[in-house]
């Protein structure tokens, strides 16, 4: 680059071969070993690795795909990963660490694809198999404190403008303390080109219904719907975060009766599932814009959850309740639900 | 007619000579130069420009600097700062600026394999780059804090008082200019603010009205930020005025 325009090609050459040598170098100094596969989700795979600088520590390591553009690696999934190594900075309890981020350099010319491999913290067990392996039924502490991790962790990054979107007992991870973490967010738009390419199924189980009726986020721009945005603006609350929370909701009854309350098997049979629990909502509740009518199911009767939570307290119950509410403006947010009496009342039983 | 455009010319050819000859420099010495004059050029905000500078200046700390091309990592900088401030340049614009700005008076380059084996590189530094920052991208803006102080002591000042000396522009060059050393990162952003702002009273003859009431005449800054010692601050404001005995006699 440093010569003169007619003498260029003569000087170019070594430093682009230096960049190009950069791939080599990722391969001579490695870093992490592989083990053994942890999992293969919907988005990629899950390494366990040990990192060989670190004194052996074994780490997750997540393998992501990348499609690179014309210009370079996407905006997008740039400014997602940099979120979540400005998140890093807050080491939040509730938060899986991310340690380092890589890439992979080899298949960098071929197809255009980057391997970017982001790796965490390892933690055994997800609350899936920890549910699964428990004995018998939690405690009722137990059950509060993993309730108050989960929602910490929740609220934590909503008030980081980051939607997990795909909440459920999979996706946390509990650790040896018994403690709760986050994983698997913030890469909404990363992995979206990577969702295409697998057929690995999404469990339907922790989808709130604006979603399952394909609510879309961006609704007609009218005078309605700028309401609701300044509404949103002003109140702090917005719709995407409410799908969380339903997520949410799903995963604390989960933990009173350590099975899934709403198993559907297909995405109409989750709705049917829902209305059942929830009663078929109000004619004047139903969004407008979907295409599926409010008469395409039978008139369900809301039922009361403190049936199906019978051995929980009365305030956990009516929390889940706030959670699972149809309509997403009526939902609790993280942060009510951690100011809820369930875990601020005595006697903390 | 004719004349308009004789002007033009010679006015533009006279700009011309005062940027430097990359070419005939050696090394990095040039190295922020390029990037404030190809960030200016793709139309870049000041403080993405100003990122960019970061982003090299922490590339460096890393790297040996005889091992990359300077201006490649120069150009992978500024593309990386673009997106991670959501200003992106396209890459063929980046390439395009980058050579003409290397050299100067050349056309745009053609779509042959000059222009590819640049891109290429520039596409493989931008990864380079983001690798070795490990895509921590958040850079801490000086500049945000600079112009909360400014609009806060605009509140201060008497406006006839404010209007005749322009502390607001000279805090901003100083800031902008301080990125052409390394030392801005050894600094936190809201101290270099201060600095700047220090400096640019002093250079103006400018004092805060009733500063010279207060026990230490310094500690008008406490109110922006508390732990900023005076001698920090002279520390830092060296650091700034060096950043103009580095450059080079104007041609």
């Amino acid at each position: 680059m440093s010569g003169a325009s007619t003498s260029t090609t003569a000087q170019s050459p070594p430093a682009i071969a230096s960049i190009n040598d950069v791939s080599a170098l990722f391969q001579t100094a490695k870093k992490y070993e592989e083990l053994n596969v942890i999992g293969t989700g919907a988005y990629g795979t899950v390494y366990k690795a040990r990192d060989l600088h670190n004194g052996g520590q074994i780490v997750a390591m997540k393998k992501v795909k990348v499609a690179l553009t014309e210009d370079g690696i996407p905006l997008s999934t740039l400014r997602e990963i940099a979120l979540l190594r400005q998140l890093e900075a807050y080491r939040h309890p509730n938060i899986v660490r991310l340690l380092d981020v890589c890439h992979g350099g080899q298949s960098v010319d071929r197809d255009h694809q980057l391997v970017l491999f982001l790796v965490f913290e390892h933690v055994e067990q997800d609350l899936e198999l920890y549910l699964k392996k428990a004995p018998g039924p939690l405690s009722e502490n137990r059950i509060r404190s993993m309730s108050y991790d989960i929602l910490c962790g929740v609220d934590f990054l909503h008030s980081h403008r980051i939607v997990h979107r795909d909440l459920k007992p999979h996706n946390l991870l509990v650790t040896a303390a018994g403690r709760v973490k986050l994983a698997d967010f913030g890469l909404a738009k990363t992995y979206d080109t990577e969702m295409k390419l697998t057929s690995v199924v999404v469990t339907l189980w922790y989808r709130p219904p604006e979603v399952l009726l394909g609510v879309s986020y961006n609704t007609a721009v009218d005078v309605w719907s700028c309401g609701c945005v300044l509404a949103q603006l002003l109140l702090g609350v917005s719709y995407n975060t409410a799908v969380d929370v339903w997520s949410c909701g799903c995963v604390l009854a989960q933990l009173h009766t350590r099975s899934p309350l709403l198993p559907g098997s297909s995405d109409s049979d989750q709705l049917h599932c829902i209305f059942r629990l929830i009663g078929r909502p109000p004619r004047q509740e139903w969004p407008d814009n979907v295409s599926v009518v409010a008469d395409s199911f039978p008139p369900y009767p809301a039922r009361d959850l403190a049936d199906i939570l019978p051995r929980a307290h009365p305030n956990a119950v009516n929390m889940i309740k706030g959670m699972l509410v149809f309509d997403p403006a009526k939902r609790l947010t993280a942060l009510d639900c951690l100011e809820h009496p369930y875990f601020t009342e005595e006697p903390l039983t | 007619m004719k004349d308009v455009i004789d002007v033009m010319a010679l006015q533009s050819s006279r700009r011309e000579r005062r940027l430097p000859d990359y070419r005939s420099i050696s090394g990095h010495s040039m190295a922020t130069n390029f990037i404030f004059e190809c960030g200016i050029k793709l139309g870049l905000q000041p403080a993405t420009v100003a990122t960019a500078a970061i982003f090299y200046h922490k590339f460096f700390n890393e790297a040996d600097k005889n091992d990359y091309d300077c201006y490649v990592i120069c150009t992978a900088c500024l593309c990386a700062a673009g997106k991670s401030r959501d200003e992106p340049i396209r890459l063929r614009d980046a390439v395009n600026v980058a050579h003409n700005s290397i050299n100067r008076g050349a056309g745009p380059l053609e779509l042959g394999e000059e222009y590819w084996s640049m891109r290429g590189a520039v596409a493989q530094a931008e990864l380079l780059v983001l690798r070795l920052l490990g895509f921590n991208l958040d850079a801490p803006s000086p500049h945000r804090y600079l112009l909360h102080y400014l609009r806060s002591l605009q509140e201060w000042f008497p406006a006839s008082q404010w209007r005749s000396a322009p502390i607001a522009r000279t805090a901003m060059a100083f800031l902008q200019d301080f990125h052409h050393s390394p030392a801005i990162l050894d600094y936190r952003a809201p101290h270099v603010a201060v600095a700047c702002l220090t400096l640019a009273l002093h250079v103006l003859g400018v004092s805060v009205p009733l500063a010279s009431t207060l026990d230490d005449d310094a500690a008008w800054y406490s109110v922006f930020t508390k732990d900023l010692q005076k001698e920090k601050n002279w520390e830092i404001m060296e650091k700034i005025m060096q950043v103009y005995s580095r450059e080079p006699e104007p041609i």
